[in-house]
């Protein structure tokens, strides 16, 4: 067809639609040139929707357009011809409102490395090589730093929040020291805020990451570690745990009031089955937990019979894992620089719907969106963050660079807020929307 | 049926009427040859009669010839012998009735004297007609007209005078010709009976029943044949036999069939040139010193000919030669056998071995993944920890450093007081050691990267021996036996206690490699600078060290632990030697074929090793084939500095002063009939050179197919 040199004067029959209904238009058909680009459509669409709409709409709104559920990145007459479309017919363009891209909001230092990174609703919680877990507000101010372990943090997670008259909020760290430290936050209170209270002991070598279960009741966590064991604990504050001497250096060491004893406990079970190093894990919402590593393959645990129910093999090292809240897609990010989206439905041998791959390096951290379920964000050892949207897998949306050594950790548990941290001793937050 | 013969002319209507076969069907078959039989009496008489017409040709005939005759005399004379019943015969009209024969075939003489001709019926003379005299003749001869066409007939004496016909036919006889006039002999040939194909054929009649049917005497005589055939009464009538033949003219012989085929021609006798001319050019004309110099040599070293020059072909001599030239020559062409020299082409191509593609060979390393940035000095060595969390490396810049493998961080810096060549991590997952040789001491730090109760115990196992090897001294200073090595341990309140310090073992020369063996409580050291005691095996438990080889010729420059048998390796510059621990027996020597060799590595099967040297090659060698190298790689443009087996991928790495690291996949078959399949398969370049030196070191992950190399250039790369 000679409209799909791209020509000058080729022109396609389009109409547009929507779904969210303030921005809803007459259904009339268009005849747009093929080489139209988004820019093009979104004058257009604004234009319409300036001249028929009441006052309401004044601003100038940018929006996204897609053809069959794949965003519209080029021009018409390249998404027209890769979709295999006829342009006899009328094209179906559905336009929706388009997310700005994120802007880097704070630049929090540290004094070393940072490694772990996780938002809960009104504060950001930090670990870094220099051993310290450090507590940020979301505008990016220092409230607290905590020392506890004794080496590198790992991974640190917010538990989520107790219905407490103190309103305390408690948090999770772990630790190249072997360790799970349960700590509780009384913003509150301006000194002694932060208290050890339990010391999380089992592992026998640095525990790489800690996955907390969703559910509110009957609190749990899982951590995983290089010994090769995911182990699960209980994650409420009282408990029969026991003191022991070693707690007594801990807390020595630690800059906190001393007080309060923090107690020790025992992991609840041990899960054992990988034959590598477990790098990851992520709970899914029906009590299900995945974890990986690197013996290339993503087992999938029923976390109330603690019974492994499944593999599903790939074929390189994964280094994080994400649960698509809601569905039961997967992503995954690797050491060969591809991000990989996992599908179970399909019937299809390879379990694989999609392969994310622009970036350069290792991938270290990957994460669904909490406000679109086409949004995905990766982290990787090429400095930079991007953000993907799995209807156009080819080009990620946006690139973040965001910072000037390998970006380490990454966290979009906060809807409006990504943290990366990264090698270049700074925490950075990009606010979306 | 003599009845029905008798009534025959109802036989036909017979036919007609009833012409279903009847139960009767023979009899009617009979019938019907009975009238075939009569039609044929029918047909005879036919056939009479045709004689008989026949016959009267002939007489028609017979006067034509006679016609030649000029004279009509004699004509008539001839006439006369005519037959007269032959003329009763054909002559039949009622007019001439009275002038019929009747006397028969008599000659008419016997009526020359009678007036009459015979009788009639009644019995009457029949009177000869009117005969004139010489007179009437003549008188006929002058005024008749037709006299010339009037003849007599000799039967009953009348004249007839012939028709013009009758002369015309006389005429065409006389002449050779077709005797009845206006016949046309080439006449358009209609075709009757036509071989093509007719709507309406000629004969419609069905097939015969009789030749559906097989025939009964037929099969008779073929039976009878059969049994004659096998009985051999009746015998295969042979063929006569050819006369042998054979090409009178033809070149091929017999023995020419038992000649190659292939004609040689003789080679061809050098043909002369310039130099052999009556009057040849200047420079091909010898100097008078040559001249010399060819008179003075031996006939038999010297050219035949040297160049000379006449002032004309007239004076040319005889070339005295000759007779001898030609004869060498005949005796060259008859005596030398000679042979076609068969040429093969082969294209480059085909002589390279099949290898499987690289691509179907993954897993591999293949892009450089992390860098570990952080050393001042070249990195001389690397060592990964086993769970391969962590990577240690010793730099010129006196510095032993802890890396996280995943992330590039450097977890430790550990100051060394010396140069440190080799580190080494401790094989036992449950120590947390990492060895390093530098200047002429071995050191054991405790890194204190893994499970911390390993760490703990570590230490404690440390000490434990060191007190063990306290009481060891003492007993070894009575015996005054002086000791290859001084063990020196750290306590607390050492001050290197704090940077992991544990140990240190104190040797004469500089100490160039520590090596493990896989137990994790033997180790092996190797001190530069050949002669004895080059090479100490310590025991950690005890804290004893051991030389077991009092003399080894060769400076040492690597030794290896085989992984499972208690075999040592010892490579000296040329030659790596096998020892058996046990039996304290060399097992083995190994010739790679190298000139020095740099570094050793096993295949964690053990029954091969890889060896690089300084001269750029690698070999392969298999144990259990041979004692020389398998295979021997030369992809390295500088000199290997070190070659290392993967533990559990098939992969083997070898890394080189051209700052490269060559990948390559190196498959053992369980099945001891399959030769290790070697595939080249990445050539990994990273690193820049510094004072002639690339990458100096290399290690592979112990669980993934990644690889990490050391440069000169102080970074640490890691290919994933």
């Amino acid at each position: 067809m000679a409209t799909h040199n791209g020509e000058e004067g080729v022109y396609i029959q389009t109409s547009f639609f929507t779904k969210e209904k303030r921005y809803a238009i007459e259904d009339t058909p268009f005849s747009l040139p093929v080489s139209s680009t988004r820019k093009d459509l979104n004058q257009l669409l604004n234009q319409l929707l300036s001249e028929n709409s009441d006052d309401k709409i004044t601003r100038s709104i940018d929006f996204d357009f897609l053809i069959n559920g794949t965003l519209l990145r080029k021009t018409l007459g390249d998404l027209t011809s890769s979709l295999s479309l006829t342009l006899e017919n009328v094209v179906q363009i559905e336009y929706i409102e388009r997310n700005p891209p994120p802007s880097l909001e704070n630049e929090l230092p540290h004094n070393d490395w940072v490694s772990a990174v996780h938002c809960n609703d009104n504060y950001i919680l930090s670990g870094s090589y220099d051993h310290n877990v450090r507590i940020w507000s979301h505008s990016g101010k220092l409230i607290t730093k905590c020392l506890g372990h004794d080496s590198k943090i790992t991974d640190v997670a917010w538990l989520p929040r107790q219905p407490s008259p103190e309103g305390h909020m408690t948090f999770l760290s772990s630790s190249h020291d072997q360790h799970i430290h349960m700590w509780t936050f009384d913003p509150n209170e301006d000194e002694e805020s932060v208290r050890l209270k339990v010391i999380c002991k089992g592992h026998s070598r640095s525990v790489e990451a800690i996955a907390v279960s969703p559910y509110k009741e009957n609190c749990k966590f899982v951590s995983c570690s290089w010994d090769k064991m995911l182990k699960i604990w209980s994650g409420e504050i009282g408990g029969a745990d026991v003191n022991d001497d070693d707690e007594d250096k801990q807390a020595k060491r630690s800059n906190i009031n001393l007080s309060s004893k923090p107690s020790s406990r025992a992991p609840v079970a041990t899960l054992a089955g990988h034959t590598h190093p477990i790098m990851c894990m992520t709970w899914a919402d029906d009590g299900v937990l995945y974890s990986c590593g690197y013996d290339h393959c993503i087992r999938e645990w029923d976390m109330t019979t603690g019974v492994n129910t499944g593999i599903q093999n790939g074929s390189k090292v994964f280094l994080d894992i994400d649960k698509r809240p809601g569905s039961p897609l997967l992503v995954t990010s690797h050491t060969d620089k591809h991000i990989r989206i996992w599908d179970n439905r399909t019937d299809s041998p390879s379990v694989i719907s999609c392969t994310l791959s622009s970036h350069h390096g290792w991938v270290k951290r990957v994460r669904w969106s909490p406000l679109s379920e086409y949004q995905i964000v990766s982290g990787c050892y090429d400095n930079t963050a991007r953000m993907w949207d799995t209807r156009s897998p080819k080009v990620p949306l946006y690139t973040m660079a965001a910072h000037n050594g390998k970006l380490l950790c990454l966290d979009w548990s906060y809807r409006q807020l990504i943290a990366t941290g990264g090698a270049d001793n700074t925490l950075r937050t990009f606010r979306v929307g | 049926m003599s009845k029905r013969k008798r009534d025959g002319p109802s036989v036909p209507e017979r036919l007609k009427e009833d012409p279903e076969p009847s139960e009767e069907a023979l009899e009617t078959h009979f019938d019907l040859k009975d009238e075939l039989v009569l039609d044929a009496d029918d047909e005879e008489s036919d056939n009479e009669s045709l004689e008989w017409e026949e016959s009267s040709e002939e007489v028609d005939n017979e006067p034509a010839e006679e016609g030649e005759h000029s004279n009509l005399e004699e004509e008539k004379e001839q006439v006369d012998d005519y037959d007269p019943w032959d003329e009763a015969e054909y002559t039949d009209t009622s007019d001439e009735e009275e002038l019929r024969n009747t006397v028969g075939n008599i000659p008419l003489e016997w009526y020359e004297d009678y007036p009459h001709i015979g009788y009639d019926l009644d019995g009457k003379r029949i009177l000869k007609p009117q005969q004139g005299d010489q007179l009437d003749e003549f008188l006929k001869r002058m005024d008749d007209p037709n006299y010339w066409r009037t003849i007599t007939d000799s039967t009953t004496g009348k004249e007839t005078v012939l028709t013009d016909e009758d002369i015309d036919l006389i005429e065409n006889i006389q002449r050779s010709q077709y005797p009845q006039p206006g016949f046309d002999p080439y006449e358009p040939y209609v075709d009757l009976y036509s071989h093509e194909k007719m709507v309406h054929p000629v004969s419609n009649a069905p097939p015969s029943k009789r030749s559906f049917l097989p025939s009964l005497w037929e099969r008779k005589k073929l039976v009878k044949l059969v049994r004659g055939i096998k009985l051999g009464i009746i015998k295969p009538i042979k063929k006569p036999e050819k006369p042998q033949v054979y090409m009178l003219w033809s070149s091929e012989t017999e023995n020419d069939k038992l000649r190659p085929h292939q004609f040689i021609p003789a080679p061809k006798a050098r043909l002369p040139g310039h130099g052999e001319s009556y009057n040849p050019p200047p420079e091909y004309l010898p100097s008078d010193k040559e001249r010399l110099e060819w008179e003075g040599s031996s006939v038999k070293d010297r050219r035949p000919f040297i160049p000379t020059k006449y002032p004309s072909l007239r004076l040319v001599p005889r070339y005295e030669n000759f007779v001898k030239e030609r004869f060498d020559r005949c005796l060259d062409l008859y005596l030398c056998p000679r042979q076609t020299r068969m040429r093969i082409q082969v294209e480059p191509e085909q002589l390279l071995p099949q290898l499987p593609k690289p691509k179907d060979l993954q897993p591999f390393p293949t892009t450089e993944a992390i860098v570990y940035e952080g050393h001042s000095g070249m990195v001389r060595s690397i060592a990964v920890e086993n769970e391969g969390q962590w990577l240690a490396s010793v730099s010129t810049d006196n510095t032993l450093r802890l890396w996280e493998v995943d992330t590039g961080k450097c977890i430790k810096v550990v100051p060394l007081p010396g140069k440190p060549s080799s580190v080494e991590f401790i094989t036992n997952v449950k120590m947390s050691i990492v060895s390093v040789a530098f200047d002429d001491s071995i050191l054991l730090i405790n890194h204190g990267l893994t499970d911390k109760l390993d760490v703990i115990s570590t230490d404690a196992a440390l000490v434990a021996s060191g007190e063990g090897e306290e009481e060891e001294g003492e007993r070894g200073g009575t015996e005054t036996k002086p000791k290859p090595v001084e063990w020196r341990t750290y306590t607390v309140t050492d001050e290197e206690y704090s940077n992991g310090y544990r140990l240190s073992l104190k040797h004469y020369k500089t100490v160039s490699q520590v090596t493990w063996h896989h137990k994790g409580d033997y180790f092996a050291s190797v001190t530069e600078g050949g002669g004895s005691n080059t090479t100490c095996i310590h025991q950690l438990s005890k804290r004893q060290s051991q030389n077991p080889f009092k003399s080894l010729k060769g400076s040492v420059q690597k030794v290896l632990f085989h992984p499972s048998k208690p075999l040592f390796f010892v490579a000296t510059q040329t030659y790596v030697k096998v020892y058996d621990l046990v039996k304290q027996e060399l097992v083995k020597k190994l010739t790679p074929g190298v000139k020095w060799i740099s570094s050793i590595d096993i295949h964690p099967k053990g029954d091969n090793i890889i060896i690089g040297s300084y001269d750029k090659r690698l070999c392969w060698i298999d144990m259990d084939l041979s004692t020389r190298p398998y295979k021997t790689l030369r992809h390295h443009r500088q000199a290997i500095r070190q070659v290392i087996y993967h533990r559990s991928y098939p992969l083997f790495a070898s890394c080189s002063d051209d700052n490269t690291v060559i990948v390559c996949h190196g498959m053992v078959y369980s099945d001891l009939m399959q030769n290790p399949l070697i595939v080249p398969v990445k050539v990994l370049r990273g690193h820049t050179s510094v004072d002639t030196l690339g990458a100096l070191s290399c290690a592979f992950h112990p669980s993934q197919p990644w690889v990490f190399s050391a440069g000169a250039d102080s970074l640490i790369k890691l290919y994933t």
